[in-house]
């Protein structure tokens, strides 16, 4: 069985309390005896002084009234004394207390087997002769003394009162105390260092008292120095010593890790196998040391070239393993791989050696191409081997498809942006035809793209423009044409309405307003013969701001279309919210509109929008059916392959005047 | 740790300092006087024991003044003679309380008449207590009646002696200065009362309790519960003397409840306060006022 400190002090403390009361006890009642000793003696002294002088002044038994102001002294004298009589057989002759009319016959001063205590406890007073002569006859009387038991009560209580207070309390406190002082500065302390030895979770403050200052001292640098030991052994374990990258092991953690987040959260990451071209002949012309330098040298390359939040690793001699989390595309990727490649493809200078050194790098997607390192690490290697056959100083997808579409992205990427420089684009336009008169109000700004090889349709390179950001610039140039070409027809007296596509990219741009609003006024466009089309996908981000950009347009004279009504987030609240003059029917609902289902959606957009005071334009109408029906159900506008398909613009012109002389003919 | 520290060491002090109200007791010496009567009847009333009081009755003026001076009581009662004397030792000795005004209550009594004390010729005795008022009321009533010349032997002692005199034993003129109610039992021993306080004697006697400013702070609550005591009693005395001297009986000796009402008319009560004019001739006296209760 073992004590806890805290239970020993505890025992201690209350043993120690135990042998002082004892003391204290003892030495009490011996105090009180001494004192009830001394007041006896007092008194009976005082009695033995008083009756001697009683004897010798009283002449006669009628004089005695004279020695009564001596009694008074007396009795006021002492606290101990209530009052002193003197008296004969019969009766009381002179006293001091007024109320004295009667003798008292105790007296037991020298009654044995009574203590001094238990004699003033228990005597009421004290009595002694007097012995006087009248002439020469001896007369007696009897002086007593009345204690003041209620003083000698009290006097002794206090005592009583005092010792228990400073001997019999005040212990107690000094003893918890000194409890409570062993507690917070031995116990307590013992009970951190045993829960630090134990746990190690909070370092310990500074002890007040030395040597466990110093056993916790000790054992503070002990713990951080074993601490200190297992992280370089860990880091040990997951670095690569050459070139200070996490090796095998830190990348196996990591992967397995992200692979549990990315699987919850359904999330997809790329693995990058990167190989050195041709490094085994650099090992054998200059020697491992050039070798492996020039390894130092492109790992800390990679890690610059690499954002901060992807991981890099080193797994064999020349192979590094590059993890990307976030990238928005594949296009991203490959420029972050690219990127990496380009800084690698550099000529380095080793020992006084130029060296020229490419890369391949094999891609692995988790978890299309592989759920586990091993199965990721092993497609990635394949398509490593696959740059490394197309040719080195590479990159390329484990699936082909992906390859390839990737590829054709970098080229139509490229092409794309070349073609804006060398003026490819052209934009057609697709009248808007008013259905009650037949007139042409306006016409749709389509983009073409005429390259050598043949058209290429906007379905094609839009989506890659709107993932890289090129949308931006593309659209800028579309607006400028579009304002041109408007201001060329108000000066041919073609009054119509251009209506641009702008993406939400475009529109969200810092100056996109400025800029708009300068060329309508540079052109001396009206801004009324401006209508700008978005899609739905706009209001789903950034809506305050769009909402703002759409209300200055708006307020700037600019009509809005919402173009592909339905297909998207359609959300009357976003009618309400933005200011949307017309809405456009998407050719989906026209091509069913002859179905009973389809033609419910379109009477029902058709209504909703007249209802919400907006013009509704039915978009890809191809058939005279669906022009008739749309007529029939009072749709405001239509445009489509029945009326025109989307055309330059001097077909257009032709088309505008000859379909203004039929209808003025009408 | 730290609370906790001071808890147990603000817990212990308290503990330690804690007590009664009061805590000591106060110890007053009077004598038998009618107009210090209304202590004897708060103390018969019960009136004080809670207030933790004790009341010393001695025989005379001086041996109360003694008794206070030796310690063994913490305050007294006296008249501005006996007050006089010990400021001069302790100038913090400060009147707290008065209680009356003697008006024929302090006197002269001899064995024969005032006329025949002037005819006689010889010397004369004179009893009284020295340290007290009634030298000073001895020496105005030789100055008023022209006796500087004669020889007077004065005879020291105190009022319980004085009392026991009688005339028949009287050789030669004697003087007696006392006060009520000793003066009761001289009276019907034969001596005759031949100037009082009453009689035109520019002397103004007050009576009243003294104490140190330090035993009047420290027993602040006692003294204010015991002026309030002698307040009730005089109230008491004055609604129904009967029962008041019932109660205070045993402390006037041999008086009967005549001589009782007879010496009340010789005081003048001013424990509840004293007139603009003899507030001022209280000054004069070199008798401070600002410390009563």
């Amino acid at each position: 069985m073992s004590l806890n400190i805290q239970r020993f002090t505890f025992l201690i403390v209350a043993f120690l309390l135990g042998v002082l009361y004892l003391i204290f006890g003892y030495y009490h009642f011996s105090q009180q005896e001494k004192t009830a000793s001394a007041i006896l003696r007092a008194i009976n002294s005082q009695m033995l002084e008083t009756s001697y002088h009683l004897s010798k002044d009283i002449k006669s038994i009628n004089d005695i009234a004279t020695v009564r102001a001596m009694l008074d002294r007396i009795a006021s004298n002492s606290d101990f004394i209530e009052s002193i009589f003197i008296h004969d057989e019969n009766e009381v002759l002179l006293t001091t207390d007024p109320f004295r009319r009667k003798t008292i016959s105790t007296n037991l001063l020298f009654s044995n087997g009574l203590s001094a205590y238990e004699k003033l406890e228990k005597i009421e007073a004290v009595e002694e002769e007097i012995r006087f002569y009248e002439g020469k006859r001896a007369n007696s009387l009897k002086l007593t003394f009345v204690l003041d038991k209620e003083e000698i009560s009290q006097y002794f209580s206090k005592r009583k009162s005092k010792f228990l207070v400073y001997f019999g309390f005040l212990p107690i406190f000094i003893l918890i105390f000194i409890w409570l002082l062993l507690r917070h500065f031995v116990v307590k302390p013992l009970e951190m260092l045993r829960q630090f030895a134990y746990y190690q979770s909070e370092v310990p403050k500074a002890f007040y008292l030395r040597e466990l200052e110093i056993i916790r001292y000790s054992m503070v640098q002990t713990f951080q120095r074993l601490e200190s030991e297992k992280k370089e052994l860990y880091d040990m374990a997951r670095t690569d010593l050459l070139s200070g990258l996490a090796n095998r092991n830190a990348l196996k953690e990591y992967v397995e890790r992200l692979i549990a987040n990315s699987a919850r959260d359904n999330k997809e990451f790329a693995l990058l196998f990167l190989d050195l071209d041709n490094f085994k002949d650099i090992n054998d012309s200059l020697g491992h040391n050039v070798g492996d330098e020039l390894l130092k040298k492109i790992s800390s390359m990679i890690s610059e070239a690499v954002r901060s939040n992807d991981f890099v690793a080193r797994v064999g001699g020349d192979e590094f393993v590059i993890i990307v989390e976030k990238y928005h595309s594949i296009v991203e990727l490959s420029a972050i791989v690219e990127r990496i490649q380009k800084y690698l493809a550099q000529t380095w200078v080793i020992q006084t050696y130029p060296v020229n050194i490419g890369s391949s790098v094999g891609i692995a997607f988790y978890p299309k191409d592989g759920d586990s390192l091993v199965s990721l690490m092993k497609n990635s290697d394949i398509a490593m081997y696959e740059a490394k056959n197309n040719g080195r100083a590479r990159y390329h997808f484990f699936t082909e498809e992906l390859n390839k579409r990737v590829q054709d992205s970098i080229a139509l990427d490229k092409e794309m942006r070349k073609a804006l420089v060398e003026k490819e684009y052209q934009l057609y336009y697709q009248p808007k035809v008013n259905i009650k008169t037949g007139a042409i109000v306006g016409v749709e700004a389509l983009i073409r793209w005429i390259s050598p090889s043949g058209v290429i349709t906007p379905d094609i390179f839009i989506p890659l423009a709107e993932e890289n950001g090129f949308i931006v610039e593309l659209g800028d140039w579309v607006v400028k044409e579009a304002i041109r070409q408007q201001r060329i027809w108000r000066e041919k007296n073609i009054d119509v309405i251009i209506s641009i596509n702008v993406s939400a990219k475009q529109l969200l741009e810092e100056n996109f307003i400025r800029d708009f609003k300068n060329m309508l006024v540079q052109n001396r466009v009206e801004p009324s013969k401006i209508d700008i089309e978005i899609t739905e996908y706009l209001f789903l981000q950034n809506s305050d701001k769009n909402s703002q950009i759409l209300r200055e347009l708006h307020d700037f004279g600019v009509t809005i279309s919402l173009d592909d009504f339905g297909t998207g987030y359609s959300s009357l609240s976003y009618l309400k919210r933005f200011p949307i003059d017309n809405l456009k029917i998407d050719k989906a609902f026209i091509d069913d509109c002859e179905s009973v289902e389809g033609s419910v959606f379109v009477e029902t957009i058709v209504k909703m929008g007249q209802t919400l005071n907006m013009k509704v334009v039915a978009e890809g109408v191809e058939i005279k059916e669906q022009f008739e029906y749309l007529k029939a159900i009072g749709c405001d506008q239509y445009q489509g392959y029945y009326f025109a398909k989307p055309l330059n613009s001097d077909d257009f012109e032709a088309l505008f005047l000859k379909q203004k002389q039929t209808v003025n003919a009408i | 740790m730290l609370k906790k520290l001071v808890l147990i060491i603000t817990t212990a002090f308290l503990f330690i300092s804690c007590s009664s109200d009061y805590d000591k007791k106060l110890k007053i010496s009077a004598t038998t006087w009618v107009g210090y009567t209304p202590l004897f009847y708060a103390k018969e009333m019960g009136w004080l024991d809670s207030s933790y009081i004790k009341l010393l009755n001695v025989s005379s003026l001086s041996e109360n003044m003694y008794l206070y001076k030796a310690g063994n009581s913490d305050a007294y009662v006296g008249t501005q003679y006996e007050y006089n004397i010990l400021s001069k030792e302790d100038s913090s000795l400060v009147p707290v309380m008065l209680f009356d005004r003697s008006y024929g209550g302090d006197m002269v009594m001899g064995n024969v008449s005032l006329e025949e004390l002037k005819k006689s010729s010889g010397s004369i005795d004179a009893y009284l207590e020295m340290d007290s008022i009634n030298f000073t009321l001895l020496e105005d009533f030789i100055k008023k009646n022209g006796l500087e010349n004669r020889d007077i032997k004065y005879i020291n002692q105190d009022q319980a002696h004085i009392s026991t005199l009688k005339p028949a034993s009287m050789e030669r003129p004697t003087l007696l200065v006392t006060y009520s109610p000793y003066n009761s039992d001289l009276q019907k021993k034969g001596f005759m009362e031949i100037a009082s306080t009453k009689d035109g004697f520019d002397l103004l006697i007050v009576d009243a309790m003294f104490a140190t400013t330090k035993v009047l702070q420290t027993h602040k609550k006692q003294f204010a519960e015991l002026k309030k005591a002698v307040d009730m009693a005089v109230v008491e005395l004055q609604k129904n003397p009967k029962q008041y001297y019932e109660k205070i009986k045993p402390y006037m000796l041999n008086m009967n409840y005549d001589e009782f009402k007879e010496s009340l008319d010789n005081i003048i009560w001013i424990n509840s306060g004293a007139s603009p004019e003899l507030v001022e001739r209280i000054k004069d006296n070199n008798f401070p006022l600002k410390d009563l209760i």
